[in-house]
Formats: structure tokens, C-alpha cells, sequence
């Protein structure tokens, strides 16, 4: 009854190609690049073969590969699979109705945030019918609406224990709700656009602008402005490096947006007082993968989360998997325990990237955009009363 | 106004499939979630008119007509039925009689 698919239509069967015969150069290149690079997980020697369920390179040799009792027992291949089956996708070359995003959402139409799903079908996205279109449109929207699902009055965290969002955190998020609802408020003075600071931006500092208006069309009425801080946050596409400069670079969107790339660290900008004064009513902090932890980063970071929990703003965090968060919260509360609150216990992210990603350096770390989320804030003092 | 509703309803209808105006897969996974819930609600809104209907049902069921004589009947019967249609028939021609 039903007519024949047709090819462009993406099946699991159809987008499977082992990645070094992959129709595709890049992903022969990629292939080549983990053979040369990538170490078997078994016999610590190069990698020579190809996993025939997965279609990418994993292991030295057949026995390698029959005898990594963890690689079949976990199912990592089918993670792998994924892998595979979304980058062909990407280069299949066929028409992608998807990225016909939508503009204002209609007043009287409320937003679902309980998952990707409901979100898509009542911001009236168009119909993502299947696990390609989702990883294709999810690996760029998650950036604004991770932003906006914290922040959202329907937000799908709540207080604890129903959810990972501590009383300081509510706190914070009350503040911040104050000023993203003009509305509900008795008095209508707009002071100046909510801050968003963008800590260590790399790859969404290159988003096309119409991604982040999402976040305009979620709250209506409300001016932001987006800052983009880290060296590798300003791609000249001309010169095809990334650019560092003394001066921000500013791009207006609209009078509802506005771009800033700060081309330095932020200690340097939060000593140079740039951004001074801070309030934690309008501006707030998102690292999305900072990897605090990681051993190239953490003296920047060591200068920089000082700066971040002097401001009292709020600061969340992504990590690209369980291990990579657990690694960034210890090394939070290792380093700087005294002087943080948490506002929101590490927790999988509602709307992370459901696209599989893998390093090519190890084939089988696998991670997602995203992927968990948590947040912290410096501590704020209250005035005690002291009985003489 | 009028455009943005418009440009909604255009892309709104991709959650249709083409023809035969069946919802598209991430229209189910979107209602998944709410699908049992909004069941039970149906259920109990449907319970209303259903119960009023049952009720009225049973209630007509209680009367078994057994007032109404049905053939074949007895003469006996026959001649009190009439006796009793001319007795009525002779109070209508009184009436008549007494309004002219």
C-alpha cells in the first residue's frame, strides 16, 4: 500500500558503509587517521581492522577484536554504528526539509520542555521522523536550548528531590526568571540586555546566527546579548584561522541580539574589568565542554573560575560524557570547594546532542554534545545578626 | 499575526503523512508521553453521557407495559374495554354539549 522508499530516505541499511570503503573522502580520511594514529584497545598495536558490525576501524586484527569480551558484552558497536550511520547521512546529499526552522512562536502556544520530542512538535520544527533527522538538528539546537531549558520558566529540572536543582540554585534561577519575564513584573524598567557569557567557546561560537534566535523566540520581549570568550571563538572563514584580537568583535543580529567574540581568556577580560559590573539578575554563564580538568587547560582555568565565582552569577556546565563531568565537578570541588555553591547536581541533559560523536584517537570514546549538564555559582555572604 | 499563524500551519502539516493524513511518527513520539493520561481523562469525560444514557435505559426497562392489554383477549376483557371506550366516548359528547 504503502509506495516504495525512496533513496533519499535514510534507513540504518542504506547510510552503512564501512568507514575506510566509505563513498565518502572525509570519512576515508578519518578512517586512514585512526589507523594511523589510534592504538587497539587489546594488543596496544596499530589499527589494521575494521569491525564488521559497525563498519569502523576498532581493533589490530580479527582475534583482537573476537577476544575484547567488553566491546561485545557492553554493545559498543551499536553506539558505533550510530556513528557511522549519522556521518553518512550528513553526506548523503539529500534534501533537508529540517532546517526550515520556525520564527516567533504564537502567544498562545505554550513550549513543551519535557524531551527533544515534544519540544520540536510544539515549537512546530518540521516533522523529524526519524533518529537522522533528530542527531542532524539536535547536534546545533542544543546549544540555545540547553540555555533556554534551564533557564525557561517550564524548564524540565526541578527543585530537589523531584530534580537535580539545589534551593541555591532556585535561587539563581529566580533571579534570573525575574528579568526573562518583563511581563510578570510590577515595574517595567528594562536596565540593559541579559549576558550571556559563553566561556571557552569553540565549536558554537560558529553556529549561524538564526540557531541562537531561537533563543529570542523563546522569550519574547527580551534583548540578549550573546558573548563569546575564548582564543578559538572567532573563525575568519576568509583567512581560515581563528583570529585573537585586543577589541571584541561585535555583530548585531536584530534589536533582540547581539554577538560579542572576546578573542581573549576570560581572566584577562574579568581583570581588565570589561565586563564589570556583573549582576546576577541579567547575566549568566554557560562553558559548554570546558574540560576543566584536562591537563592543557586547567591553568587557564585555575586563573579564569576565580574571576567566574567572584561575579556570584550563575555558571553552568556541559561535559560530553558521565566520566568527562564527573572528572570537571571533582576537580570544581577539589580546587575551589570552599567557595561554591552547586546550583544543580550533574545530571543528563535533557536536551544534549543526540548525535554520536567518536575521537579519533580512540575510536571507542564515544561521547555526545552536551551530554550532561550541572551548575555552580561562588558563595554569596549574607549579613548575620550578631547579639552583643 | 496572521503571517506567523500561517507559516505555523504550513510546516504544522508535515506532521501529517501526505494522503492519508496519518500522524507522522514524531507527532507519536511527542504524544507518547501524555497518550495514557489524556486516555483516562476520555474516559472519565466519556463516562458522563454514558452513565446518563445507562441510567435512562435501565430506568425505562423497570416498566414491563403490563397495563397495556395486548391480543388475544378474553370477551370478558373485550366487553369492559368497551364499556369503558363508551363511557369515555359519552363524557366527550357531555363536554361537547355543555361548551355550546
Amino acid at each position: 500500500m504503502d509506495p516504495p522508499a525512496s533513496p533519499d530516505q535514510p534507513t540504518v541499511e542504506n547510510r552503512f558503509h564501512p568507514w575506510d570503503q566509505s563513498p565518502s573522502p572525509d570519512l576515508r580520511m578519518r578512517a586512514a587517521t585512526i589507523k594511523a594514529k589510534a592504538k587497539c584497545p587489546v594488543t596496544h598495536k596499530d589499527i589494521n581492522y575494521t569491525c564488521p558490525l559497525s563498519g569502523i576501524p576498532t581493533h589490530h586484527s580479527r582475534e583482537a577484536w573476537e577476544h575484547d569480551e567488553e566491546y561485545h558484552k557492553t554493545k559498543k558497536w551499536e553506539i558505533l554504528k550510530k556513528v557511522n550511520i549519522y556521518e553518512h547521512d550528513l553526506r548523503s546529499g539529500r534534501p533537508f526539509p529540517e532546517f526550515d526552522f520556525p520564527t516567533d512562536q504564537p502567544e498562545d502556544m505554550l513550549v513543551n520542555f519535557k524531551t527533544w520530542d515534544t519540544y520540536l512538535y510544539t515549537r512546530s520544527f518540521y516533522s523529524m521522523d526519524t533518529e537522522f533527522q533528530l542527531a542532524v538538528v539536535t547536534k546545533m539546537l542544543t546549544f540555545p536550548t540547553t540555555i533556554a531549558s534551564v533557564l525557561h520558566q517550564f524548564s524540565p529540572y526541578f527543585l530537589q528531590p523531584k530534580g537535580p536543582i539545589t534551593m541555591e540554585g532556585l535561587k539563581s534561577l529566580a533571579a534570573l526568571r525575574y528579568t526573562l519575564y518583563p511581563e510578570n513584573r510590577a515595574s517595567t524598567i528594562r536596565e540593559r540586555p541579559v549576558r550571556i557569557f559563553l566561556l571557552n567557546a569553540k565549536s558554537e561560537s560558529l553556529l549561524p546566527p538564526h540557531i541562537w534566535k531561537e533563543l529570542a523566540y523563546l522569550f519574547p520581549g527580551v534583548s540578549f546579548e550573546l558573548h563569546f570568550i575564548g582564543p578559538e571563538c572567532y573563525f575568519d572563514r576568509e583567512k581560515k584561522r581563528f583570529i585573537v584580537k585586543d577589541t571584541p568583535i561585535v555583530q548585531r543580529l536584530d534589536d533582540s541580539m547581539c554577538f560579542y567574540f572576546h578573542t581573549q581568556d576570560f581572566h584577562v577580560l574579568h581583570e581588565a574589568q570589561d565586563f564589570f559590573p556583573y549582576d546576577p539578575y541579567l547575566d549568566v554563564f554557560f562553558c559548554f565542554h570546558p574540560r576543566f580538568a584536562a591537563e592543557e587547560l586547567s591553568d587557564t582555568w585555575k586563573k579564569a573560575v576565580p574571576g567566574l565565582l567572584d561575579s556570584k552569577c550563575a555558571i553552568f556546565s556541559t561535559g560530553y560524557h558521565k566520566q568527562n563531568v564527573d572528572s570537571d565537578y571533582n576537580w570544581l570541588v577539589e580546587n575551589f570547594g570552599k567557595d561554591l555553591d552547586i546550583l544543580m547536581e550533574r545530571t543528563k541533559n535533557v536536551f544534549g546532542s543526540t548525535k554520536w560523536e567518536l575521537n579519533d584517537l580512540d575510536p571507542q570514546d564515544v561521547f555526545q554534545f552536551n551530554q550532561q549538564l550541572f551548575g555552580f555559582r561562588g558563595k554569596r555572604y549574607h549579613a548575620v545578626n550578631k547579639e552583643i | 499575526m496572521l503571517p506567523t499563524l500561517a507559516r505555523f500551519a504550513a510546516r504544522g502539516s508535515s506532521y501529517y503523512e501526505n494522503g492519508s493524513y496519518r500522524m507522522s511518527p514524531a507527532m507519536i513520539r511527542a504524544r507518547r508521553p501524555y497518550f495514557w493520561r489524556n486516555f483516562g481523562t476520555f474516559l472519565i469525560i466519556a463516562s458522563v453521557p454514558l452513565g446518563v444514557y445507562l441510567y435512562t435505559f435501565s430506568f425505562l426497562h423497570t416498566d414491563d407495559l403490563e397495563d397495556i392489554p395486548v391480543p388475544p383477549l378474553s370477551d370478558e376483557q373485550v366487553q369492559e374495554l368497551q364499556k369503558e371506550y363508551r363511557k369515555e366516548k359519552a363524557e366527550q359528547a357531555a363536554a361537547e354539549s355543555r361548551k355550546d
